[in-house]
């Protein structure tokens, strides 16, 4: 019973980060219609920002206490990878036309060739001896203080304009809204919650490398979004339980299976376009009578 | 004793002088001059294609004229960001329908006044009681707007799902939304039957008078024009070919040449352009 438990436990920290990367980029995808194929560079970002804090800055500044320390990490995480989205970001959306996609990709490659380069962070062989102070109980108070944030943040004013700003620029333009600095929030608090996440990840695990920054790491988290239904959060967060949860059922299988993941992935997502573009989010909408959606409602009653 | 023109010039809102755009050899609009007055309806007619819809958009920041300025009262709005000018007091809605599609009716004028509130989104988020207070408030002004246009009933629809007219009458309801001064309507009767346009002429009368808004109108329905507009600019391959009172218009040979094209006679008498258009 205890090794069971012992063995669940690092899966179910995978989910809950992944599940928080994929919130991060719903509000990008989903939110603001970007498309950034770099998420996992700033998860890198916030990861590599957190550990060199805990292991350098920290210690140096006499912060050694865990609570505190973590508490600091995912800040300094999260705020590295914001000021990285805001680099990336500005020139693109400054552009006409969709640059975003290109430029998340060629700063994502950038990164990875950096990070194996810097030696005081590891270099190739990766981050090591990074204290260990990311629990379960972290990763899953931050993906509830994530949801929540993000669930309230829709309603504000610049979450609606953010979603305006998706449906239709020119009108939102027209009603007031600076379509410019919508975007660069989305893209921004996107991806300094991908930082968030690498924080924690990297306090879990004890262990980064320049891998994480891969193109395919990212790719991932886009089809956990795009699986679980772009349109909302509970949709994302299923889909980072998915993308997580075959792996680990495939753990057992013959090598030459368990490498295909990637056609698993691809067999899921052909399967949700066809019965469910809206993403599987949607597709259990439909067995739960309660969520039945207002709209409909609404309509059948006005008619 | 103010003379009676300078007593105009006072009560103009937006100006628009000597406006020209052209799209590479293409002079859509040239020399285009127009004022709105609060309180009044301005028309702009003319054929398809005269550059009605790029006046439009020349106004509200959409496009840069090449030559010419837009004022609202003293205020320069002359190739100022979209967003700025709908700031000042620029609202308007479009001749191919925008409305957000992801968003509910509520949800889609909720968010025209977005900016009112941007500053103090990150408080929101922690949920201060002042702003929660804010947010009901702006709640309870976007629920009022969906009444005074009649879509109340509609509040928790899929924005585009609603029926065309409806559809039109929203965006009215979002351009509201933003407390404009002057709004300018882009062919809001189109696709409308009978009834909704009595209806909507009605409710444009009330924006003008309740409200106290200059509006400027693009229509094609002429009867709808020429009773809801006390000035009316006719435009033709860009170029203005009368100003003047809906009478004065409609009996300018040139208008009549416009509408029916140069084959027609040299008929100069009174035109019933609402009977004509049908013919064009
Ligand atoms: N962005 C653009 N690029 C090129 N030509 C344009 C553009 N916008 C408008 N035009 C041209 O300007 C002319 C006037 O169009 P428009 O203003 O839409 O006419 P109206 O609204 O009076 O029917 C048309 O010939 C149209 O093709
Ligand atoms: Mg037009």
């Amino acid at each position: 019973m205890e090794q069971l438990i012992e063995y669940s436990i690092l899966p179910l920290m995978l989910f809950g980060i992944t599940a928080i990367q994929a919130l991060g980029l719903q509000l990008i995808l989903g939110g603001a219609g970007l498309l950034s194929l770099g998420h996992a560079a700033f998860y890198a970002v916030g990861g590599y920002s957190a550990a060199a804090f805990s292991v350098y800055a920290g210690p140096a500044l006499g912060i050694t206490q865990p609570f505190l320390l973590m508490s600091l990490s995912l800040f300094v995480g999260g705020f590295s990878a914001l000021l990285a989205g805001l680099l990336v970001a500005i020139p693109c959306l400054r552009l006409q036309g969709d640059y975003l996609a290109m430029a998340t990709l060629g700063f994502a490659e950038i990164l990875g060739t950096a990070l194996k380069n810097i030696e005081s962070v590891g270099g190739t062989r990766g981050f090591t001896g990074i204290p260990k102070l990311s629990s379960l109980a972290w990763v899953f108070a931050t993906l509830g203080a994530v949801w929540w944030a993000l669930s309230r943040f829709r309603r504000t004013g610049l979450g609606m304009a953010i979603q305006a700003t998706r449906d239709d620029e020119i009108a939102s333009r027209s009603l007031g809204i600076n379509t410019y600095s919508a975007k660069l929030s989305a893209f921004v608090v996107g991806s300094a919650i991908a930082g968030i996440a690498g924080a924690l990840y990297v306090h879990a695990l004890q262990f980064i490398s320049p891998d994480e920054a891969d193109f395919s790491r990212s790719v991932i988290i886009v089809l956990a979004v795009v699986i679980g239904g772009m349109t909302s959060l509970f949709g994302s967060v299923l889909g980072a339980l998915i993308l997580v949860a075959v792996p680990e059922a495939l753990r057992f299988a013959p090598d030459a299976i368990r490498e295909q993941r990637m056609i698993y992935f691809a067999l899921i997502v052909i399967f949700v376009m066809l019965f469910s573009p809206k993403g599987l989010q949607s597709l259990l909408e439909r067995f739960l009578p309660r969520k039945k959606s207002k709209i409909a409602a609404a309509r059948g009653g006005s008619k | 004793m103010i003379p009676l023109s300078d007593r105009k010039i006072t009560n103009v809102l937006l100006k628009a002088e000597n406006l020209t755009i052209r799209f590479g050899g293409l002079v859509a609009v040239q020399n285009f001059s127009l004022s709105v007055p609060a309180k009044q309806i301005v028309g702009l007619i003319g054929p398809n294609g005269a550059g009605k819809t790029t006046v439009f958009n020349l106004m509200t920041g959409v496009y840069k004229p090449n030559e010419g300025s837009v004022h609202l009262e003293d205020l320069e709005l002359t190739a100022r960001g979209a967003h700025i000018i709908a700031r000042s007091g620029v609202a308007r809605t479009f001749q191919n329908i925008r409305l957000f599609a992801g968003l509910t009716v509520l949800e889609n004028v909720v968010a025209a006044q977005s900016w009112h509130r941007r500053g103090k989104s990150l408080a929101s988020l922690i949920s201060w009681p002042s702003v929660v207070a804010e947010e009901k408030e702006f709640l309870k002004q976007a629920k009022s707007v969906l009444a005074f246009v009649g879509l109340s009933d509609y509040e928790e629809w899929e924005a585009t799902s609603l029926p065309y007219g409806l559809q039109r009458k929203l965006e009215i309801a979002r351009a509201l939304m933003t407390r404009p001064r002057v709004l300018l309507l882009d062919e809001p009767a189109a696709g409308m039957n009978p009834t909704e346009k009595d209806e909507l002429a009605e409710l444009v009368r009330k924006i003008c008078s309740n409200y106290g808004l200059g509006v400027l109108l693009i229509e094609h329905d002429m009867k709808f024009v020429m009773n809801l507009c006390s000035q009316i600019t006719v435009l033709d391959h860009g170029e203005v070919i009368a100003v003047g009172t809906p009478s004065e218009v409609q009996k300018n040979p040139k208008v009549i040449e416009a509408y029916l094209g140069a084959d027609s006679s040299s008929d100069t008498s009174s035109l019933d352009l609402a009977t004509r258009e049908k013919l064009v």
